[in-house]
């Protein structure tokens, strides 16, 4: 195969290039790395992205692609091997659903809803975190992963649960998720965050801390104008 | 294929039924469609949606696919004989994947609030609006490379995902007396809209714009009457 230019642009902090990261790492794909300040967006990125000025950015021969979801099926169109979408074509509809969900209503919920409110809006967004989450319990029953017994497009793009969410509990003090409601959850957490490839790829956890603690500082601060 | 095997709950009123209903018209595919009463929601619905409890809903031998660009994926992918709605190439499938994500989470939601907004927050929703238009009119320039639709020759993902918003469109255009789409700024959208609309697959499906604006006069009254109630 000619050599081939993927470049993907990303952020140390940000989970959504993450996803794009793991994928091309778990098909084996060589690829170069851009890191950006987002208060500093430099003009490849503004190129590459300028509807939305944002990570993640992969590049491909040239190409730009934007919206992580859209590059992961992108990806995995285009590099045939580790699989992340069933051939089924309902089971494929079911893991483009909970991909969606996961964007749409689990980090809706968990990083606007709760990260980043406090006192009685964020105490009444958590029954209905509680909900949503729930939903992904029942997904989980009978599977190591959302996609069976191998990681797969959901696992990717929940993924990100896996880890920051541990890291929110900290930042607002409150445990979300517990082992009576939601041990396969949990389980899951284990399993995918210490996975290979995975487990090698987290930004460290402090950092992490810190930044979440003062996003949600700025959130605040935002909300009581 | 019997009629009975493939069922779709929907609304004739909502843009996102219209996209399946799009999606099956191109493949020839028969289908029962289940109109949903406004106000409540079937069992069926709710059984086969559980998680929203929205429509459309595509019943396909008894399993329920949700979500319309899902659905229309799935559409593209089961009946493979028939004219592809996707294209076939990865990076023109991430472009069309990429601006019907556009559409849905950034364009759409301020074609809502022009419903309820007023005075100068309606002068800025105006000008956002008008604003994507001008983005999608030049995608529509580099996607169609000067075919009718952004699918080429025929319709396609994109001219799906993006369409089945004419109807509310232009009904906005008629409630506000205001032309979002327009020869100055979005002449290439301007003739797409007008061919899209009277394409075979689209026309039967389309609703009526006077009776969106009927819809849509109500549902603005009603959201008026519970902000006022409320504070």
């Amino acid at each position: 195969m000619a050599e081939e230019e993927v470049k993907v642009f990303r952020t140390w902090s940000s989970p959504f290039p993450l996803r794009v990261i793991w994928a091309l790492k778990l098909k084996g794909v060589e690829f170069d790395t851009v890191y950006e300040d987002l208060s500093n967006k430099s003009p490849l990125l503004l190129q590459y992205n300028p509807v939305h000025k944002k990570v993640p950015v992969l590049l491909h021969n040239g190409k730009p692609i934007c919206e992580s979801l859209v590059i992961l099926e992108y990806v995995d169109e285009t590099w045939k091997q580790f699989p992340l979408l069933p051939q089924d074509p309902h089971e494929r509809a079911k893991a483009r659903f909970w991909a969606k969900f996961g964007d749409d209503k689990v980090f809706q919920s968990i990083v606007y809803g709760i990260l980043f409110k406090q006192g009685k809006e964020q105490e009444e967004e958590i029954p209905r975190a509680m909900e949503i989450l729930q939903h992904l319990e029942e997904e989980l029953k009978g599977k190591k992963f959302f996609g069976g017994e191998k990681i797969g497009l959901v696992d990717l793009a929940l993924g990100w649960l896996a880890y920051y969410l541990g890291i929110i509990e900290e930042v607002i003090g409150l445990k979300l998720i517990d082992q009576e409601k939601f041990p396969l959850l949990l389980q899951w957490i284990q399993e995918f965050s210490t996975a290979p490839i995975i487990q090698e790829n987290w930004p460290p956890r402090d950092k992490l801390i810190a930044k979440f603690a003062a996003s949600r500082e700025a959130a605040l601060a935002r909300g009581l104008k | 294929m019997a009629k009975t095997e493939l069922k779709l709950l929907g609304a004739r009123a909502s843009p996102y039924v219209m996209r399946p209903r799009i999606a099956l018209n191109i493949k020839s595919a028969d289908y029962e469609f289940l109109q949903e009463t406004p106000g409540s929601k079937s069992q069926l619905l709710l059984e086969s949606n559980p998680v929203h409890k929205k429509i459309p809903v595509l019943i396909h031998n008894g399993k329920p696919i949700c979500e319309s660009l899902i659905i229309v994926e799935y559409i593209d992918e089961v009946w493979s004989s028939g004219p592809s709605i996707l294209p076939s190439d990865p990076y023109d499938r991430a472009i069309a994947r990429f601006w019907g994500a556009y559409v849905d989470e950034k364009w759409f939601p301020n074609l809502r609030i022009l419903s309820t907004a007023e005075g100068e927050a309606r002068d800025q929703v105006i000008g956002t609006l008008v604003e994507g238009l001008v983005l999608l009119e030049d995608a529509f320039v580099k996607i169609s490379k000067g075919k009718a639709f952004f699918g080429g020759d025929q319709i396609g993902y994109l001219d799906i995902a993006f369409g089945c918003y004419l109807g509310w469109l232009r009904a906005s255009e008629k409630m506000n007396v205001v032309k979002l789409l327009d020869e100055a700024n979005t002449p290439g959208l301007v003739k797409w809209a007008d061919t899209f609309s009277a394409h075979p697959a689209v026309k039967d499906v389309m609703p009526e714009i006077d009776k969106l604006v009927e819809f849509g006069k109500s549902l603005a009254a009603k959201f008026r009457a519970a902000k006022t109630g409320s504070s």
